[in-house]
């Protein structure tokens, strides 16, 4: 019990925070495609997933690879299966129905007058296809039609879908008491696990509302019986008054929550709550489990450094770190994501002396700060200045016997260079690069050398040039 | 690095062997001193008060080399220095004397395997203000 308390003492704001935010994005998954294929096919595959952990632990070896194989494999069927289910879910609907997708209904519709009228358009053996849409816009999924925009009545829809009225194949839309639009076309739902007895009426009631938030209600003409569409699925309804339920359901009318809506929310809440439990169980899987120390060598960033100051020398240039997380996230630790960071904002010229503590160090969430070595770091640093010096010809080799080298003018005789104050007190001279006496031409010539820049922190001042032109005269030795 | 030097207190009055008019210190002002620059060279050899072989390369099997100033104008006696330096640090600094009105002095240096590389010998008065700066190198 200690330990457990002991663990629970060690959660960061971030732990938590990741917890919390890969709960909730488990739980909008199931949200999302709850009654889809899709979801049952997730968990079977999360089941797989367990077993070949649990062989794994067992040390059944091939199960877990073959186990493994099958999880992978199906992953990649997943997709290609059912890309439409998946692309319906993340694109027909809007952002705020795919993070949040509990608004209240408001709106007041005739909920009575379509109920009426369905039930009727099913005694007749009339086909019917009404539409009422939710807080989504369908304006893109219902295409052509006829507006209409005339108040709502039993007649009035009863004469819509009569079969020798020419809109009587298509949808009515209705937007809170009115017809808005008759003979709308809606789209087909792709899905190929559908009864066979469904026609195209229905097909086309789940084509939109796995695609929005609204609900379609659906007669069919064959056999005189009233269906109603939400999401992914298609009910039948036995009676008027549960089709005035759900309808009322649907607008947000129900004053009392009825026995389907209290199950409803009985779901969703152990939803939340297995989802919790399962990202709870698996963070700490990753993060506490097989508990793994690891010695990182960490090159040290100096931060909000004086652009008119300079580094001119570190007592070391990485750190040491002593870390230890679970072997899983020290595993897929990158070297970026551990970082030391020393502000020298605040540094003078000359030896400034810091200490590394736990506030330089960055690592990744679940890794801990064991040891740092050294501690202490002392950086050098100097005032930025600018310096002409004289260029001299660093001569090597050997000229023939009878020659000498009369002189040589270098151009330009002075460059300007910028580093560090106290190392450019100590420069008086910038040498070239090695120049070859055995490459001299008898009599004189002319020959360019590369400038020897040291040490690494000085630099030629803009405009300088890192060659120099040198012009020679060789003589007889007297 | 090990260099061995001969002070040359040698001087002595000239006449004969000035050899065109003396340059000014590149980059150093002239000093108000009581004498003027006239030759200032590097060589291999000083015999008889003038200097043979003046270059600015020299190899180690030269042995020695000598730098060799001529100064006219010289109002009283007074003292300059040659300050031998090697790569920027100095290796000696050598006092010689002036006498009126014109004089010539050297110092030199022993060579060394060590002593690769490139050197400079700047001439300064007394108070350390530079007739001029001589640039040459040691090579094998």
């Amino acid at each position: 019990m200690e330990k457990l308390l002991h663990v629970f003492n060690e959660l960061g704001w971030q732990d938590v925070v990741d917890i919390g935010l890969n709960s909730y994005i488990l739980f909008r998954f199931y949200v999302l495609f709850r009654g889809t294929y899709v979801f049952r096919v997730l968990i079977g595959l999360t089941m797989l997933w367990f077993f070949q952990q649990i062989a794994a632990y067992l040390g059944l070896i091939v199960t877990s690879w073959v186990i493994q194989g099958i999880v992978a494999v199906a992953a990649l069927i997943i997709v290609v299966v059912f890309r439409n289910e998946i692309r319906t879910v993340l694109q027909a609907k809007n952002l705020k129905s795919i993070l949040w997708g509990f608004t209240a209904k408001t709106r007041v519709a005739p909920v009575d007058v379509i109920a009426d009228s369905a039930f009727e358009l099913a005694r007749r053996r009339h086909g019917g296809l009404i539409v009422i849409p939710g807080e989504e816009d369908i304006e893109e999924l219902v295409q052509g039609g006829i507006a209409w925009n005339g108040d709502i009545s039993r007649e009035m829809i009863l004469s819509v879908f009569f079969p020798d009225n020419p809109v009587h194949d298509g949808a009515a839309v209705i937007e809170g008491d009115r017809i808005t639009r008759v003979g709308a076309i809606l789209p087909l739902s792709r899905r190929d696990d559908l009864p066979s007895y469904l026609g195209t009426r229905h097909r086309a009631a789940l084509g939109l509302t796995e695609a929005s938030d609204a609900v379609v209600v659906v007669v069919s003409e064959q056999r005189g019986e009233v269906s109603l569409a939400r999401g992914s699925r298609l009910r039948p309804i036995g009676s008027r008054r549960k089709l005035v339920q759900k309808l009322e359901e649907h607008f947000g009318l129900a004053e009392f929550q009825a026995p389907e809506q209290r199950k409803q929310n009985v779901e969703i809440a152990t939803a939340a709550l297995v989802s919790l439990l399962f990202i709870t169980g698996f963070w700490f899987s990753i993060s506490r489990g097989l508990e793994t120390l690891v010695s990182f060598e960490v090159p040290i960033e100096y931060m909000n450094r004086d652009p008119n100051m300079e580094i001119v020398h570190a007592s070391v240039n990485s750190v040491r770190l002593n870390l230890s997380g679970s072997g899983t996230l020290i595993k897929s630790t990158r070297p970026d994501q551990v970082r030391v960071r020393l502000d020298i904002g605040n540094a003078a010229a000359g030896p400034n002396s810091f200490s590394i503590t736990s506030s330089n160090i960055s690592l990744p969430p679940g890794l801990l700060l064991k040891e740092v070595a050294p501690q202490n770091v002392v950086v050098n640093l100097d005032v930025t200045v600018r310096k002409e010096l004289p260029v001299q010809v660093d001569w090597v080799g050997r000229l023939p016997e009878n020659v000498l080298l009369a002189e040589a003018a270098v151009e330009p005789a002075r460059v300007e260079v910028v580093g560090g104050k106290r190392i450019l007190e100590t420069i008086a001279t910038l040498y070239t690069e090695k120049v070859p006496l055995d490459k001299l031409r008898e009599g004189g010539g002319v020959i360019e050398a590369g400038l020897v820049v040291q040490p690494a922190s000085l630099k030629l001042a803009s405009g300088s040039s890192d060659k120099v032109t040198i012009k020679y005269n060789t003589r007889r030795r007297e | 690095m090990i260099v061995w030097i001969f002070i040359a207190a040698i001087g002595w009055p000239l006449t004969t062997h000035a050899q065109g008019p003396a340059r000014p210190a590149a980059g150093s002002p002239a000093p108000a001193a009581k004498a003027a620059l006239i030759q200032a060279i590097v060589c291999e050899e000083v015999k008889d008060g003038i200097p043979y072989n003046a270059s600015v390369a020299f190899s180690i099997s030269a042995g020695k080399i000598y730098c060799f100033t001529f100064f006219d104008s010289v109002a009283e006696e007074m003292p300059i220095y040659h300050h031998w330096i090697f790569r920027d640090r100095p290796s000696a600094r050598i006092r010689l004397s002036l006498k009126p009105t014109r004089w010539a002095t050297f110092s030199s240096i022993q060579l060394r395997e060590a002593d690769k590389g490139p050197w400079r010998v700047e001439i300064t008065d007394a108070s350390g203000r530079v007739f001029k700066i001589l640039r040459f190198s040691v090579t094998d």
